[in-house]
């Protein structure tokens, strides 16, 4: 005999289990987009780095992430357009406060751009799955690190701090 | 599938971790296998005791359990059959029928 509280704690675990089960499958789909995003950050950083003049890394590499993530994308979740139009209308809301604040160096964009994507990932944890969240944390700080403490150096904390971070994450995402 | 609601609970699916397992397998879209190392994460269970619980589900013909060789180790796919679906669902609807009778009792 099955009573009520037995009923009500046996549909809560299966609302608990469907919960974790979109939510790993959330991360181990996430993996690989994490990890393209990673190594395009890692490259374009190192390279502003060590060969300022070479102006064409990130032009080159972020359309390769957003071709990449479509690409891993493809079929997945119910959005259909929302999830390139949420794309659009974040780079479109990244380009408006580059071009209204003014910003003169491409350290500065640099900066920016990144605590965005920090900010992107951390609003992702709140919403679908902590891991997320983590890792926006990780960019956060390294940006941090990389503007107030030690900008000379600031495409080396953002090329293998923040996109180190995405690396490791992006595996740590796919062994959920 | 729009399930019928048992009469009574049905016990394989109604044991805990069984009844999680079922959840997991059902929550994947279009009925798409899942990994025993995924499965066992979702459901947060040991594997000799997932194991265990997945030998009770197949006998029943709930479950499809597909080991597939890859290079030297073999990956184990788990997905829920049309039974077990169904019995799964039968079941959800029976404890759901559960508390709203006790809801109307209350009133």
């Amino acid at each position: 005999m099955i009573g009520q509280d037995d009923a009500v704690s046996a549909l809560e675990s299966i609302e608990r289990t469907r919960q974790r089960a979109f939510e790993l499958r959330g991360y181990a789909h996430a993996g690989d987009i994490v990890m393209g995003w990673g190594v395009v950050w890692l490259v374009c950083n190192l390279i502003t780095y060590f060969a300022p003049e070479a102006t064409f890394a990130w032009p080159v590499g972020i359309p390769l992430a957003v071709i990449w993530s479509i690409w891993r994308g493809r079929g997945q979740g119910k959005g259909g357009w929302r999830a390139p139009a949420t794309a659009g209308a974040i780079f479109a809301l990244v380009a408006m406060v580059i071009a209204i604040t003014q910003v003169e160096t491409p350290a500065e964009a640099n900066a920016l751009i990144t605590a965005f994507v920090a900010t992107g990932y951390v609003i992702q944890g709140i919403w679908i799955g902590q891991r997320f969240a983590w890792i926006g944390l990780a960019i956060a700080a390294c940006v941090g690190v990389a503007w107030f403490i030690d900008r000379e150096h600031l495409e080396l904390w953002l090329g293998i701090g923040g996109g180190g971070a995405l690396i490791l994450s992006g595996l740590w995402l796919k062994r959920a | 599938m729009s399930p019928s609601t048992n009469e009574a609970p049905d016990e394989i699916v109604h044991q805990s971790t069984r009844l999680r397992i079922l959840a997991a397998l059902d929550a994947e879209p279009d009925g798409a296998p899942l990994d025993f190392v995924r499965l066992k994460s979702v459901v947060e269970a040991t594997d000799g005791n997932l194991g265990a619980h997945l030998a009770t589900l197949e006998k029943a013909g709930y479950v499809a359990v597909d080991k597939q060789p890859v290079g030297k180790r073999t990956r184990t796919l788990v997905s829920v059959t049309a039974v077990g679906r169904r019995a799964f669902l039968g079941h959800l609807a029976f404890l759901k029928s559960i508390v709203d009778q006790a809801r109307i009792g209350d009133r």
